[in-house]
């Protein structure tokens, strides 16, 4: 296989995972780049161009619901309510309480650690390898 | 060409190429088979290979076959239609 076929793959993915591309058609177009440069000894690049000029010719199927929606939407309300506990409680940080509820200490730990956690997640899950070979 | 046999993406490219359509890059094949499967005209199936990765093979369905049997027919009309314009142009010019 051509070098830097990995590294395309990856960047790939990441960027169909942006787009909102769903994982069975990631593992193809992925398994399908490797597949293609292989036979033809061709680069990645060579063959499909950039990934990011690739990536736009994939469109998200408007006919079968996400599975992760659900979860994708959950995650992104988290986190705006945990940027939200941070600001709050950073502009409230001369203040005794936050919301009447805890020290504006307590509210910046607890809303930057919410934040970390979910962009650790994020940028696991936007990185993480194509599944294994599709058969 | 996927009414013969079932073929994958790197062995198309090649016998286009050798149809005189030049290279045709994976960036341009593969979309227009995504587009095909998306019409349900092809379906791909991945196979197994001794060395290397797998292959997806593709193949014709039912709506393929009888959608590239009525374009063919379609492109007859249009090339009789076509060389009779141009005897005549030519007969004309003679």
């Amino acid at each position: 296989m051509p070098k830097g076929t990995h590294q395309y793959n990856a960047k790939l993915a990441r960027l169909l995972r942006l787009r909102g591309i769903d994982e069975a058609q990631i593992r193809d177009a992925t398994w399908s780049v490797e597949s293609h440069v292989t036979d033809s000894g061709s680069t990645a690049e060579e063959a499909f161009g950039s990934p990011r000029r690739y990536a736009r010719t994939f469109t998200q199927a408007t006919d079968t619901p996400s599975r992760g929606r659900g979860w994708y939407v959950l995650a992104w309300l988290i986190a705006s309510l945990a940027a939200a506990l941070l600001l709050i409680s950073w502009s409230a940080r001369d203040d005794d309480e936050v919301l009447g509820l805890f020290s504006p200490e307590v509210g910046i730990v607890l809303g930057a650690a919410v934040l970390l956690i979910w962009a650790l997640v994020l940028g696991l899950r936007l990185t993480r390898r194509p599944g294994r070979q599709p058969v | 060409m996927l009414n013969q046999r079932p073929q994958h993406g790197y062995a198309i490219a090649q016998e286009l190429e050798r149809c005189g359509w030049g290279t045709i890059r994976g960036g341009t094949l593969y979309p227009t088979f995504r587009n095909l499967e998306a019409q349900q005209l092809i379906a791909g199936t991945w196979e197994a290979q001794d060395r290397g990765p797998a292959r997806k093979y593709y193949h014709l369905t039912t709506d393929g076959v009888r959608a590239a049997a009525e374009h063919r027919i379609a492109w007859d009309r249009l090339s009789q239609s076509m060389s009779g314009l141009l005897g005549r142009e030519e007969s004309h010019d003679a």
